[in-house]
């Protein structure tokens, strides 16, 4: 039963990310690079509020809530330093759109093909692609901060022993205030929203940096992340008093709160939300995907043997330049 | 006239990262598995910081030390005097220790700790076939996969080797050493890998000796397909672009006249080259952690490694010359590795066992 639960935990937890990085990132080896920066400067964040918490320990005597306030605030910093350092990036990559400017313009960028287009419509070069980066750089936070969230707890459930049973075998009775054999569902429930709310968190603090030069307004977003993120967190201690139901409950209420948000924040109505939604479960239900993909397929292999002459066949021969090497050392 | 301009895209840098991560990875799940037994030198963990045998790990470097800069300054020196069949058997006889000989303890080790029973027979027949393809995929031709394969394998063994028999703190000792003597051989003028590399480019030679001079094996190792495929990669991601104003191209394609521009402008792909000797070092560090750590050190060190290498590899491409890959992913790993045992994993486990969001 050991192996079997973590590996059903580890699924279940980060299937809404593997969904997210497979429709979105997977086939962009830039979007993969800028994931796991994301889940570098998340990683800094926690290093630098543990270490404050090391500190503060030493000083106040219940320091626990303080230093959560703290993560909590660091987190939200680097998200916004993950901001400035794409701005940066941006400025010296030039600004350039998808159809003319010489690539010697592009400044000290050579890391990004010119023109590189992606298959999401609409979302292609770093400069008009925002609320993609936004949703990239959340989800690289989301993963890793989940992984270290349930990451030592499913490597225990491998391990012998039946979660919740001594308890009950000592009182006697089922006490409904422990999680008992639930607690592999809270960390699964849990993993699945911190993914989703540092999805949410970086699209609404991205918008608030974005905007706040030009509009006095415009920290609306970013407040309401900051906001909804405190509470979402002081809101999960009452967990260890038994509340599960309620907690999760308002949780994933708050969840959804948040999604709606950003989905104004990219354009659209809370109508048009509501319709998506509709719309993304009528497409489950009639398996559209699957039959997109199927006929999508078809067209690809058709096209393929319309073309004579194939660019992409190998060819051998080396590409003999003597003076001018391609290779760089590390 | 047709410019050459050389761009290393993020496929490139990808294609450099996946080798390593895999390596790692590996390193990681054997090191896990076969759990050496509890010897005379307890590894000590969570924040107590003394080792039994301290001096004797300052003794067992030094050892390596002098080991690596002997076969070094050796290979550099063969190299010059263009004694070049000195290096290929020299290299030869390592690979063949290396996937032979060691492959076959390390798989009597894992056998044994997954309890696997095997007779001596069919092991000697099945590190046969691996030592023997490997030897072949190395030294002479081999489908590209195959190739890098077995350099991924020759750096995991040869970390799984140093972290079998190296006592306690001797791994970490031995990562800031090689630190110092890798910013020291590629930078400093006297140091004997820039004397290579300026040997090499000076001479004319694309190719470096496979196989190079250093205890683990500096391989330089063409990780892009620069003869054979050229750059399907890019090419699928052009073909549903309408406005690219550069295909890729390589030297026996020419170019098609793109109508708004009169001059053109080969892109051509560079390549980037990872020494051996940095796979192994990433290994050895993250085999450590996964030693002696929890699994959420582990993931922090193999992150800070990637993130490391990601910032490293650009700037070695801007600045087109050799720079020592090694030192600044090992530092971010080790700071990630001594906080986690001190504040990370004790603040991370309080938020996590009582199940409140951090």
């Amino acid at each position: 039963m050991g192996i079997v639960l973590t590996v059903s935990c580890y699924i279940a937890s980060f299937s809404p990310s593997i969904a997210l990085f497979y429709s979105f990132i997977a086939h962009d080896p830039v979007r993969i690079i800028l994931f796991f920066l994301g889940s570098f400067f998340w990683l800094v964040s926690l290093l630098i509020s543990s270490l404050a918490w090391l500190g503060l320990s030493t000083v106040l005597p219940n320091t626990f809530l303080i230093s959560l306030g703290v993560c909590i605030v660091a987190q939200e910093l680097s998200r916004v330093a993950y901001f400035m350092l794409l701005k940066k990036a941006q400025k010296k990559l030039g600004n350039f759109r998808l159809d003319l400017n010489p690539p010697f313009s592009r400044g000290l960028n050579k890391i990004t093909r010119h023109g590189q287009i992606s298959v999401a419509p609409g979302v292609s070069d770093l400069h008009n692609a925002r609320h993609m980066l936004a949703l990239v750089c959340g989800l690289g936070m989301g993963v890793i901060s989940a992984l270290f969230y349930t990451m030592n707890a499913f490597a225990t459930f491998a391990g012998p022993g039946t979660i919740g049973l001594p308890m009950a075998l000592e009182t006697g009775h089922i006490d409904s205030n422990r999680a008992g054999k639930y607690l592999p569902l809270c960390y699964v429930l849990s993993a699945i929203l911190l993914t989703l709310f540092h999805v949410a968190w970086t699209i609404m603090v991205w918008d608030t940096c974005h905007k706040i030069g030009r509009f006095p307004t415009a920290f609306v977003p970013g407040a309401a992340a900051v906001v909804s993120h405190l509470f979402v967190a002081f809101l999960s201690s009452l967990n260890s008093r038994g509340f599960y139901i309620l907690v999760f409950s308002v949780q994933f209420l708050v969840l959804l709160i948040c999604i709606a948000y950003c989905n104004v924040i990219m354009g659209g109505t809370i109508q048009s939300f509501v319709t998506a939604i509709g719309q993304s479960f009528v497409d489950a239900f009639t398996l559209k995907q699957i039959r997109n993909f199927v006929e999508e397929r078809k067209m690809r292999t058709q096209q393929r043997q319309a073309v004579p002459d194939e660019p992409m066949t190998e060819r051998g021969g080396a590409s003999d330049e003597p003076g001018t090497s391609n290779t760089v050392d590390a | 006239m047709v410019r050459t301009r050389r761009v290393y895209s993020g496929a490139t840098l990808l294609r450099v990262l996946y080798p390593v991560a895999l390596c790692m990875i590996f390193v990681a799940i054997n090191v896990s598995i076969c759990r050496p037994p509890i010897t005379k030198t307890p590894k000590v963990i969570y924040g107590v910081f003394h080792s039994y045998d301290t001096e004797e790990s300052g003794h067992v470097t030094l050892l390596l030390m002098i080991f690596l800069v002997l076969t070094t300054t050796m290979g550099v020196v063969c190299y010059k005097k263009r004694l070049y069949k000195a290096i290929t058997a020299y290299i030869i006889a390592n690979s063949i220790s290396l996937l032979l000989v060691y492959a076959f303890f390390h798989f009597h080790n894992l056998a044994q700790a997954c309890s696997i029973p095997m007779s001596v027979p069919s092991s000697v027949f099945l590190t046969f076939q691996f030592g023997g393809l490997g030897v072949l995929s190395l030294h002479w031709k081999a489908h590209r996969r195959l190739h890098q394969f077995y350099l991924v394998m020759l750096a995991a063994l040869t970390a799984l080797f140093l972290l079998k028999n190296l006592p306690d703190w001797t791994v970490w000792i031995s990562i800031v050493a090689i630190s110092i003597w890798d910013i020291v051989a590629v930078l400093t003028p006297c140091g004997p890998l820039k004397m290579l590399v300026e040997t090499a480019s000076r001479r004319g030679d694309n190719n470096f000796p496979a196989i190079l001079y250093n205890s683990s094996s500096y391989v330089e190792t063409p990780e892009t397909p620069d003869t054979t495929r050229p750059h399907s990669t890019q090419l699928t991601e052009f073909s549903n672009s309408s406005n690219a104003n550069l295909l890729q191209s390589d030297s026996l394609l020419t170019t098609p006249v793109i109508p708004r521009r009169t001059r053109e402008v080969r892109e051509v792909e560079g390549t980037i080259r990872l020494g051996m000797g940095d796979f192994v070092f990433y290994s050895l560090m993250l085999g450590n952690a996964a030693q002696t750590s929890p699994l959420t050190t582990v993931l922090a060190c193999f992150l800070s490694n990637l993130v490391g290498l990601t910032i490293t590899l650009p700037v070695v491409s801007l600045s087109q010359t050799a720079l020592p890959a090694l030192p600044f992913p090992l530092l971010i790993a080790a700071l990630f590795y001594f906080s986690s045992h001190v504040a990370l994993t004790p603040f991370t486990n309080l938020c996590s066992l009582t199940l409140i969001l951090f």
